[in-house]
């Protein structure tokens, strides 16, 4: 059984949600624009040195690349929920509105 | 069992590195790296906002700040293998030159060896029974084979920094070249979970200090913010962000405390009033330093670690936070206001600093024993503001020191400190006298207003450097003649406009 806790408040500024998943898209973006270059590095470095050596340091920046991939599509996914936590906040709101207006029984469900 | 190491093959490839390529790609990678710490800054801008809890609050939003934390701890992750990576690729580069340029020189030695360089170089032994054979004197090398064994050797060491450069990556999961499959499996390979260790407060200079915690994941720092934030709070070099989250911390409990003297309560009291009023209004308030036993405190209006443009409001004799904050907040809001005039797209933070204790009777107005405490904190406060950009390679801030009267010394002193004063701009306002010319402050631009009517203007109590004289070396902004000592901050009066216009960097000096 669960034990009750106070209600939380719950407050939401579209505007100001939407602000920061933008700049986490803003950080997405620059950090996929890195691993495009480090796999452009690494495509460098085969070349540079031939034979074993130049594979060596040329997996490293691919492993780079494949690392800086990760944090970007990671900020973009925290992107997307911040904006999806706002249409999912308005939908609702939207929602309740059309349950609560004159002549309404109750929230629909 | 290893094969035997066919030499002339070796340095040949060697020899037809493209070693300006190599330098180019590393240097690329280095590029990337350097800007790590900014995202990472800027994605912890983010978990501060929502954690702020003026956007969103609630369950889901915590929720969030969790997971932009987490990403933050896994860049930090990152970045740190990221740059154990790139020290290993620098050594790579280090050892590539001299590598080609041995290959070459023994190749072109060994070529004219009997049986030339195949002949020559077939291995490391027969190199050495070869050179030796041929050479009179024995124990000494033929410069073919001393090249060799000098390219050979570069170029192994180049080749296990290679492998190192992927070694290094093992701590964020990189096995044979591949990165974790997702960041799940990233975030596993990073100790999220584990317990803190918090790091004693390092001493020293502001580069030093921001350097330091820049190289801390979030975890870390928000440790050292709730376990020391007294010393924190004061640490020049520590961003803003954090310094007012630690000093706030220690106002709650200097407020809540029962047996600290009066007027550091009274200080506090006043300090929390303020705040609480300017964030009423919706605007940003960052305490960037409280010393209620020193009496010293600087408080900014906006942000220090992100506005475009800073301006420190340095104040002359009799203040003093418990009676004279409300004011200067007041001055410094006015000069936020003139900035944003001057350039509306501009990000603005106006900081009351004081960061010294003001002469509080006459008599020490006319002696530098508070300038020679203030001088040196401010020259390290505004080396902090900067560092702690620096360390983070975010965009440094035009900053202009705004000093009025006995104020305008303690910029002087600061000015006498080790190393550049690091002020783009600098005012003097009714400055009762320099030591020297406004060269001696250090500044690109400096800037003064006196006028007739103010006595202080005349005084030359700390040297014949009157400001308003030609050859001081100054740009006088426009004032009237009626404006007196406490004037040239009025809004009614043209100095605050172009002290705007100074702030935001559209005022050249003459």
């Amino acid at each position: 059984m669960s034990t009750p806790t106070a209600v939380e408040a719950v407050l939401v500024h579209p505007e100001g949600v939407t602000a920061l998943a933008a700049e986490l898209t803003v950080l997405a973006a620059e950090l996929s624009d890195d691993a495009d270059r480090c796999r452009a590095a690494a495509g460098a470095l085969t070349s540079a040195l031939d034979g074993d050596d130049g594979w060596t340091a040329g997996a490293a920046a691919t492993a780079w690349a494949g690392l800086e991939e990760l944090l970007a599509e990671q900020a973009a996914a925290l992107a997307g929920t911040l904006t999806g936590a706002v249409q999912s906040y308005l939908a609702e709101d939207a929602r309740i509105a059309r349950g609560t207006g004159p002549g309404r029984s109750g929230v629909p469900r | 069992m290893t094969a035997p190491l066919d030499v002339p093959a070796r340095l040949s490839a060697v020899a037809v590195w493209d070693v300006p390529l190599l330098r180019r790609a590393v240097g690329s990678l280095t590029s990337v790296v350097e800007r790590l710490p900014s995202w990472r800054a800027r994605l912890e801008g983010v978990a501060r906002s929502l954690e702020a809890g003026e956007s969103w609050s609630g369950q889901a939003a915590r929720a969030a700040v969790a997971a932009v934390r987490e990403a933050s701890t896994v860049a930090w992750a990152v970045d740190a293998a990221l740059t154990a990576s790139l020290a290993e690729l620098d050594r790579l580069v280090v050892e590539a030159d001299p590598a080609q340029e041995r290959a070459h020189e023994a190749l072109a030695l060994a070529a004219a060896l009997p049986g030339g360089p195949d002949a020559a170089l077939r291995d490391a032994d027969r190199l050495a029974a070869a050179v030796g054979a041929l050479v009179p004197g024995a124990g000494v090398l033929h410069p073919a084979g001393a090249a060799a064994e000098a390219a050979m050797g570069h170029a192994s060491a180049a080749a296990v920094a290679a492998e190192q450069a992927g070694a290094a990556l093992a701590a964020v999961g990189v096995r044979d070249a591949f990165a974790p499959a997702d960041f799940a499996a990233l975030a596993a390979r990073v100790p999220l979970a584990h317990p803190v260790c918090v790091l004693p407060v390092p001493s020293g200079p502001p580069g030093d200090v921001a350097a330091w915690w820049a190289a801390l994941p979030l975890t870390a720092q928000l440790a050292v913010i709730a376990s020391t934030p007294q010393a924190l709070g004061r640490l020049d070099g520590v961003p803003a962000w954090a310094r007012d989250r630690a000093n706030r911390l220690v106002l709650d409990r200097a407020l809540a405390h029962r047996r600290l003297p009066e007027p550091e309560v009274a200080t506090a009291r006043v300090v929390a009033a303020r705040i609480a009023a300017e964030e009423a209004t919706g605007g940003q308030v960052q305490l960037h330093l409280l010393d209620l036993a020193g009496d010293r405190v600087g408080l900014a209006l906006g942000d220090l670690d992100t506005a475009d443009a800073v301006a420190l409001v340095v104040p002359g004799i009799f203040n003093t936070p418990a009676d004279d904050l409300t004011g200067l907040v007041a001055d410094a809001e006015d000069v936020g206001a003139a900035t944003r005039a001057a350039a509306p797209a501009t990000a603005v933070a106006t900081m009351v600093w004081l960061g010294y204790r003001t002469p509080s009777h006459p008599g020490e107005a006319v002696v530098r024993t508070s300038a020679g405490r203030g001088g040196p904190a401010l020259a390290a406060a505004l080396d902090g503001l900067g560092a702690a950009r620096g360390a983070v390679a975010a965009p440094a801030a035009r900053t202009t020191v705004v000093a009025h009267s006995y104020g305008t010394y303690v910029v002087d002193e600061a000015a006498d400190e080790p190393g550049r004063l690091a002020a783009d701009a600098v005012v003097l306002l009714g400055s009762p006298g320099m030591e020297d010319d406004a060269a001696s402050l250090e500044a690109p631009a400096v800037f003064d207003a006196a006028t007739p009517a103010d006595p202080i203007s005349w005084a030359g109590w700390f040297g014949d450097g009157h400001t308003w004289e030609e050859g001081y070396g100054s740009t006088a902004l426009p004032t009237e003649a009626s404006m007196g000592h406490s004037h040239y901050l009025d809004p009614a009066r043209p100095t605050l406009a172009a002290i705007g216009e100074v702030v935001a960097g559209r005022r050249a000096p003459e």
